[in-house]
């Protein structure tokens, strides 16, 4: 097993460098770089400091080094709109989005487990029915637009919670809701489908036959067992977070990481977009390792041939 | 001669039992999906002689005029004009062309190519199989709208950029499901025959197992249909989608944002419309899934 961690560890190594080969190559082919990173109408005193700074004089391989070897001091460069060191800047937004992150999560769980499992228990009632449709919608509606929908309802209607912006309990509501719902379609499908076979096993057939009251069968013996895949589902569930965010957080106003990556490309500010990228490429790297760590340490059935 | 008879004989039944059973099929399409999806179809194929106006034509004096059944509202424009006064109806059946045309691209490219890289992925095994899928998985890992807005920002914007950006992680996606099919169906009996007797790679691949992880793909690409709509809806929302005046129906949810209290119909209408034709291609595939291919539920 340790063969097989060190093995992952080494792929989530290759992921991040291809990320950072890859921002470099971008950084370095859509124009002079010494131009993309300095503010559009800086002088060439501006162009010639950035050049010097790049090393655009060496060769490309050394220049490349010098970029890694930046990347590993966690040294991005400055925002060119405000000069701000984009570290400084990714370190000040990440909290924002990794809160409405967790607060979609908790959202997506507290509707797609009692649905889901609900629905297994008590298939094609009422609420079985209910659960599909909230999925099927979920899954089918623009986060965008489901979010518009959602303030004017909320906020513009009935005046009940904030349009926008960050600030009390209150205004991680509507924003959590909205990039929860995308994935509680994939949520409630798999707690149902995990509970529904786990109910059909033996030991469930067990516990019933020993009298066990309903609740406890569902409850203690299935629950516990049809929760392990939505746990590893959860996890994976905060890298598309990552991905929602960059919409949802533009909806909402709300000033994550994924906002100013949009400000960003609007701006034409490319360290901090490159230092965005890098930032949600590592993340989504590490996520998938940790869940196959955490997956071989939990489950010793699974085969470790890479 | 009595052969030749009997040779005619069973492909003609055999083609009756066929034709009967696509009838029964197609008896039980889910018909509320199906009708959204070709009535989509028609205003992608004929929308300019079906919209009654120019989905571009400028009208500043008739700026933000409401649907019809509001009292202000005229039968001109049924849905409303946004603040250009261009007409929203027409609009959103220009708006079907520019998201299917999109997406049918993005599945031709990408679908094709991932099919390929899967197909030779799962046959070829060992260490060809082993360097794709580690290249798949950094695909698969990166986020897409991030990676799409910084590729657009390298670029420019254009309609094609975007089919550029989103075919790598469509072929990523077709490739992981093939390969796995692949796997499976490679071990088959018929596969091995098809070596033993000497046929190349190509055509065992061509022959003998694309035909059988060929339902897969159709259902992949409905499915994946949708989704797209949905990613290409999102990059036009944030602006960095097909350009302006072509109508995208992320674009238009856009531009309403601005106007929600007094012009809601800019906003909504166009979401309605992403919503009804993911929702119809996720219904269709799924049935399509249940039908051709049962064993897939998870897909």
């Amino acid at each position: 097993m340790l063969k097989y961690i060190g093995f992952r560890i080494f792929q989530a190594l290759l992921g991040l460098w291809f990320i950072a080969t890859l921002v470099f190559i971008l950084s370095r082919s859509i124009g002079d770089p010494a131009e993309v990173f300095t503010a559009r109408n800086s002088g060439v005193d501006a162009r010639e400091i950035m050049a010097a700074k790049l090393g655009l004089d060496r060769p490309v391989h050394e220049q490349y080094l010098k970029f890694l070897g930046q990347l590993v001091r966690l040294d991005l460069g400055d925002s060119v709109s405000n000069g701000i060191p984009v570290t400084q800047i990714l370190v000040e937004r990440m909290p924002a989005t990794f809160t409405l992150g967790l607060v979609a999560l908790i959202f997506a769980l507290v509707f797609s487990l009692p649905l889901g499992v609900l629905g297994a228990v008590y298939r094609d009632s009422a609420i079985d029915w209910i659960a599909k449709v909230l999925a099927f919608l979920g899954q089918s509606m623009p986060p965008f637009w489901s979010g518009i929908m959602l303030i004017i309802l909320f906020a513009v209607v009935w005046e009940m919670l904030p349009p926008a912006g960050k600030g009390g309990w209150t205004s991680y509501i509507l924003p959590g809701f909205t990039l929860g719902w995308g994935v509680m379609a994939g949520m409630v499908r798999l707690v149902r489908s995990s509970m529904m076979d786990v109910l059909d096993s033996d030991y469930v057939v067990m516990a019933r036959a020993k009298g066990l009251p309903e609740a406890v069968v569902i409850g203690k013996h299935a629950l516990r067992n049809a929760l392990l895949p939505v746990l590893t589902y959860s996890s994976l569930v905060l890298g598309a977070f990552m991905n929602g965010s960059v919409v949802v957080e533009q909806v909402f106003a709300w000033p994550g990481i994924g906002t100013s990556a949009v400000q960003s490309v609007v701006r034409r500010d490319f360290p901090v977009i490159q230092g965005v990228v890098i930032v949600f490429g590592s993340f989504f790297i590490l996520i998938n390792l940790f869940v196959d760590i955490l997956y071989a340490v939990i489950d010793p059935r699974i085969k470790y041939t890479p | 001669m009595a052969n030749t008879t009997i040779q005619t004989a069973v492909p003609a039944s055999a083609w009756l039992v066929r034709v009967r059973s696509s009838l029964s099929v197609a008896r039980r399409v889910p018909k509320i999906p199906t009708a959204v999806l070709l009535v989509l179809m028609i205003f992608a194929l004929f929308g300019q002689w079906i919209a009654p106006h120019s989905p571009v034509a400028v009208d500043m004096a008739n700026s933000f005029a409401p649907p019809v059944w509001h009292e202000e509202g005229t039968a001109n424009n049924l849905l409303g004009t946004d603040k250009l006064g261009r007409d929203i109806l027409s609009r959103l059946i220009r708006g079907a062309r520019v998201s299917l045309s999109l997406s049918l691209f993005v599945i031709g490219l990408g679908g094709g190519v991932g099919v390929a890289l899967g197909l030779i992925s799962g046959y070829a095994g060992g260490k060809v199989d082993a360097v794709m899928q580690r290249g798949i998985e950094v695909i698969l890992a990166m986020p897409t709208i991030l990676v799409a807005l910084v590729f657009v920002f390298a670029v420019g914007r254009s309609f094609e950029s975007v089919i550029l950006i989103l075919s790598p992680f469509l072929a990523a996606r077709f490739a992981r499901i093939v390969r796995g099919e692949t796997l499976s169906v490679r071990e088959r009996d018929f596969v091995a025959i098809a070596k033993v007797i000497g046929t190349p790679a190509w055509m065992i691949l061509l022959r003998h197992i694309l035909p059988n992880v060929f339902n897969t793909i159709i259902v992949l690409a409905t499915l994946e249909v949708g989704h797209l709509i949905l990613l290409e809806s999102s990059l036009s929302f944030l602006g960095v989608g097909v350009p302006p005046p072509q109508p995208a129906w992320g674009l238009m949810v856009a531009d309403g944002r601005e106007f929600l209290t007094s012009a809601y119909w800019i906003t909504l209408f166009p979401g309605l419309c992403i919503l009804a034709a993911v929702l119809s291609l996720n219904l269709f595939g799924d049935w399509l899934r249940d039908t051709l291919d049962p064993r897939r539920r998870q897909l």
